[in-house]
């Protein structure tokens, strides 16, 4: 692990995480500065337009503190950088003074609960279903449909397939009761349960969506493995098929599908929030849907920062850790 | 000789191809005696490697082995249910494949790749045992226990295919089938492996079948030799009765290309182009090369292979 | 002078019909490409056509009667606002094409110039915009954009489609760079060099014609994208507000709960035409890699 390789490539790997994250905190220092008028009084004359306001001079005077809109660009920019990087992400302008980090906390356990649930499912599900059809396809017709299936729901927008579960699960059948967007997790059963309950739809319409992706790279993966050498050298040796398809081929096929994980990563991501907001489960994804219509712009720019952040961990912690299980790169 | 433990008769394997049927293999028949080389000879194509895998029944699509049989003691190999037959292989008929390189499974370390072989032939031995014959097994071989640990990209070339030859020998199987085991090596290493194989037929006594294009390979090693072209075998008999008195025209261009030192000029090459195996050439398959041409009968009759005297045969319509 | 017969040559090379002819020809022998053709093009003609039917006031709110299930003077009804649904589509159909073609393209276009330079130019060049490659890559696309939409609201279906730009021109870049990088050491590229051609010359004349496989598939992958990302951004609430888009029609569609008012015209109709665009255009995506595949241009 301390080889000068793995060390270089660890740096670089670090300063690109780095610059990612320096490059996004500088576009959404940038972008509202582009519209005319500072960005403060921007945001509030759209609302007052709207007709919602309150208490405004004391928001634009807070802002303006914060963030030193009365000095030049380069001190607003470093200190907005020296806020941010110290976890101050504003306060909300429609739910004024509460700051922009506790609304983003209350809704981000139920994200973080939805994504990861339905990511690993369906990777699972989607990863074992196409390295059987991947292995055994030729001969079986079923897997020729299964691959069609996968096809489609990889072409299919996630937006739809939720509709269409919210459509035939809400309205058609009545077997889930139509959510309101509100919701707050303790530690009650009924708190609990009433979580399961809401992310029962939204995780099953995540899960079919993305699962066709695994499925189609697994397959293919495995398809390309079942070539190698090293596959006619088992069967020589008398291994078991079964033997022969896990342990030489799935496992070969395993390491890149790993790592198909943190390319999907944002496209997921994208993918989730929009479900959210279909189903109006109290996530990310419905607070930036709320947060749009009500032109909380503070709110919508630390989601932005959350989640560009969080991506970008998981990019680089997944290139960090991936080389330490691929024995071929273990130098 | 002893007696013959692996025959077989009138062995078809084609390709199914969008251009056509390659036959690749097409009418051989063979035979292995106990403790013997035989040698498999012949160029790039001629189907030698295909024999191998039809016997060890890993044809895989778009070949098919369309008729023949391998009786191994008696039994049809080719006959037997797959299962049944996966039991053989390696205990009874074990493979050491062409260019090992990428014939080890890359995540998995050499001491699991033959655990996973002895547990899934349902070998159960105990743990000392077993240490001890991977010891004796590896160092017949020149390698060090040490390799165990390791995984396939941490060994040279040389070192990867005595592991193979290695696992090929752990369960002591009778017959040994080599497809080209020194080709792919450096000249140190293709020596190690001649000495492993001779061994192996002196000490062991196993039977091998010595596949090679290497026809300076065939005289060193090989007993008995078989000669193919075109898929079909051409000349077969003891290996120095062949190369004293070659019958085929094609054994002797074989043969004479062999270099050797005090050479003056180079050697020839065979003229002409490799058949084409969809649609082979009419009659005698080798006539478009053959210096001793005969037009109007080499065109048109094939040659069957015949017995000249015990153990030699030859097809060539020069003899018939 | 030398740039202007440069230009007419690529101009030239671009409309030879014949090739282009004989290229579509075989395309068409694929099942996947044909189909998805003729489903693209069915929905451009049916846009068009359908538009002389029907005229823009229908889509104005009052038009009709609200929530009127599909009849014969709204063959898809109405929506809540009383605005006629069929109008909608054959707006919004066209405007949903557009921007995938206008986004598409000059992404496109864009990502292959860049990487043609950085695959052929190598060194410093090479490093810098493969750094804005990866850069671009490496950011949450669709958020960075929301954050743009959300500010510059009122655009319309132009403006959306170059914001769109902003992203999918990278890709193409990645991939378009690969290949020029392998191109550059065959000898015939060796030998334009030697014969004096200019650098930019080799670019267009040599490399550029080899790299028509890649570009052709980006240029449908982008579109791909590009809807995509509209009809995501739209349902969002930050769709170009001033044009009708599919993505648009299912945005009011959610906003005013058509689904459980039960109103499953309205939100059916650009869902289900949303869908066969997709499923069109991927299917020419599948088509055109196949014949490339085939020819063994894609390694």
């Amino acid at each position: 692990m301390s080889s000068p390789f793995f060390i270089k490539y660890f740096l670089s790997r670090l300063g690109f995480y780095i610059l990612t994250i320096w490059i996004t905190l500088t576009l959404t220092f940038i972008i509202p500065r582009l519209v005319p008028g500072d960005p403060i009084t921007a945001a509030l004359s759209m609302l007052s337009e709207a007709g919602a306001l309150r208490g405004s001079q004391e928001i634009v005077d807070e802002y303006k503190k914060l963030f030193g809109l009365d000095k030049d660009m380069m001190t607003q920019y470093l200190s907005y950088l020296g806020q941010i990087l110290r976890g101050n992400l504003g306060i909300s302008i429609t739910n004024f003074p509460s700051s922009v980090s506790t609304i983003i906390a209350t809704a981000l356990p139920w994200t973080i609960i939805l994504l990861s649930t339905s990511t690993i499912i369906s990777w699972i599900l989607g990863t074992f279903l196409g390295a059987l059809a991947g292995w055994r396809g030729i001969e079986k017709k079923r897997f020729e449909l299964l691959s069609v299936a996968a096809l489609l729901l990889y072409i299919i927008p996630y937006y739809i397939v939720a509709i269409l579960i919210l459509w035939l699960f809400i309205y058609t059948i009545p077997i889930f009761p139509r959510e309101t967007g509100y919701g707050s997790i303790n530690l009650t059963l009924e708190s609990i349960l009433d979580a399961l309950r809401k992310s029962s739809l939204p995780a099953l319409s995540i899960v079919i969506s993305s699962m066709g992706w695994w499925f189609l790279s697994m397959r293919s993966l495995i398809a390309t493995v079942k070539r190698e050498d090293f596959i006619l050298m088992a069967e020589a040796k008398g291994l078991k098929s079964s033997t022969i398809m896990w342990k030489y081929g799935f496992r070969n096929a395993l390491l890149p599908q790993i790592t198909g994980l943190t390319l999907a990563l944002g496209h997921i991501t994208a993918g989730a929030l929009v479900t959210e907001i279909i189903f109006a489960y109290p996530g990310i994804g419905w607070l930036l849907y709320q947060s749009i219509l009500q032109l909380d712009y503070p709110v919508i720019q630390g989601i932005v920062i959350l989640i560009t952040f969080t991506v970008a961990t998981a990019n680089f912690i997944v290139d960090t850790i991936y080389p330490l299980f691929d024995p071929r790169i273990r130098r | 000789m002893g007696e013959e433990i692996l025959s077989i008769k009138d062995l078809r394997v084609s390709y199914l191809t969008r251009r056509g049927e390659v036959k690749a293999v097409d009418g051989v028949s063979l035979g292995l005696y106990k403790g013997e080389i035989l040698g498999i000879a012949g160029e790039s194509g001629c189907g030698k490697s295909t024999l191998a895998a039809a016997i060890l029944r890993l044809v895989k699509p778009p070949g098919i082995i369309k008729e023949g049989k391998v009786l191994y003691r008696g039994k049809d190999l080719l006959k037997l249910g797959e299962e049944e037959f996966r039991l053989y292989r390696m205990t009874k008929i074990a493979y050491v494949p062409q260019g090992s390189m990428n014939s080890l499974n890359p995540v998995m370390r050499i001491r699991d790749q033959f655990m996973d072989m002895l547990k899934d032939h349902g070998l159960k031995i105990k743990k000392e045992e077993l240490e001890e014959r991977l010891r004796e097994i590896l160092s017949s071989m020149g390698l060090k226990t040490s390799i165990l640990d390791r995984y396939p990209h941490e060994l040279s070339g040389g070192m990867k295919q005595r592991t193979l030859i290695a696992l090929s020998l752990i369960m002591n199987p009778e017959i040994l089938i080599a497809d080209e085991p020194t080709t792919a090596l450096d000249v140190v290493s293709q020596r190690g492996v001649m000495n492993i194989l001779r061994d192996l037929k002196d000490q062991r006594g196993t039977s091998i079948i010595l596949i090679t294009h290497d026809m300076a390979v065939q005289a060193e090693l090989s007993d008995r030799m078989a000669i193919m072209y075109a898929g079909k075998i051409v000349e077969v008999g003891p290996t120095e009765e062949i190369y004293n008195e070659p019958l085929h025209p094609y054994t002797r261009l074989l043969i004479e290309s062999i270099p050797s030192l005090g050479d003056e000029k180079p050697r020839k090459s065979i003229e002409g182009i490799p058949p084409d195996l969809v649609n082979p050439p009419k009659g005698c398959r080798f006539h478009p090369r053959c210096p001793f041409y005969i037009p109007g009968k080499c065109d048109t009759q094939e040659p069957m292979l015949i017995q000249i005297s015990g153990g030699r045969g030859v097809a060539c319509l020069l003899y018939s | 002078m030398r740039t202007l017969s440069i230009a007419t040559e690529i101009l030239g090379k671009i409309l030879h019909l014949s090739t282009f002819l004989g290229i579509l020809r075989d395309l068409l022998r694929i099942r996947a490409f044909a189909v998805g053709l003729i489903g693209i093009l069915a929905l451009t003609i049916f846009s068009l056509i359908g538009g002389l039917v029907t005229s823009y006031d229908r889509t104005y709110a009052g038009a009709f009667d609200p929530q009127l299930p599909p009849n014969p003077r709204n063959p898809l009804g109405t929506d809540l606002l009383g605005r006629d649904i069929y109008a909608q589509l054959i707006y919004g159909l066209s405007n949903s094409l557009a921007i995938g073609i206008i986004a598409g393209a000059i992404g496109t276009l864009l990502g292959t110039l860049i990487g043609i330079t950085a695959g052929y130019f190598r060194g410093f060049v090479d490093s810098v915009l493969r750094l804005f490659i990866d850069v671009n890559l490496a950011l949450p696309s669709m958020l960075v954009l929301v954050l743009i939409a959300s500010y510059f609201r009122g655009l319309d279906y132009i403006g959306m489609a170059l914001i769109i730009c902003l992203f999918n021109w990278a890709w193409p870049a990645r991939q378009v760079r690969a290949q020029t990088l392998s191109l550059r050491e065959r000898d015939f590229i060796y030998l334009a060099r030697l014969s004096n051609m200019g650098r930019f010359e080799i670019l267009v004349r040599e490399i550029m014609p080899h790299l028509t496989p890649w570009m052709v598939a980006n240029f449908v992958n982008a579109t791909i994208s590009a809807i995509l990302t509209e009809s995501g951004l739209s349902i969002i609430g930050l769709g170009p507000q001033r044009s009708m888009t599919l993505g648009m029609i299912l945005h009011w569609a959610l906003s005013y709960a058509a689904i459980y008012r039960g109103l499953w015209w309205w939100w059916a109709t650009p869902v289900i035409f949303l869908s066969i665009i997709f499923i069109f255009l991927y299917l020419i995506y599948m088509g055109i890699t196949r014949y490339f595949a085939e020819r063994e241009v894609f390694a």
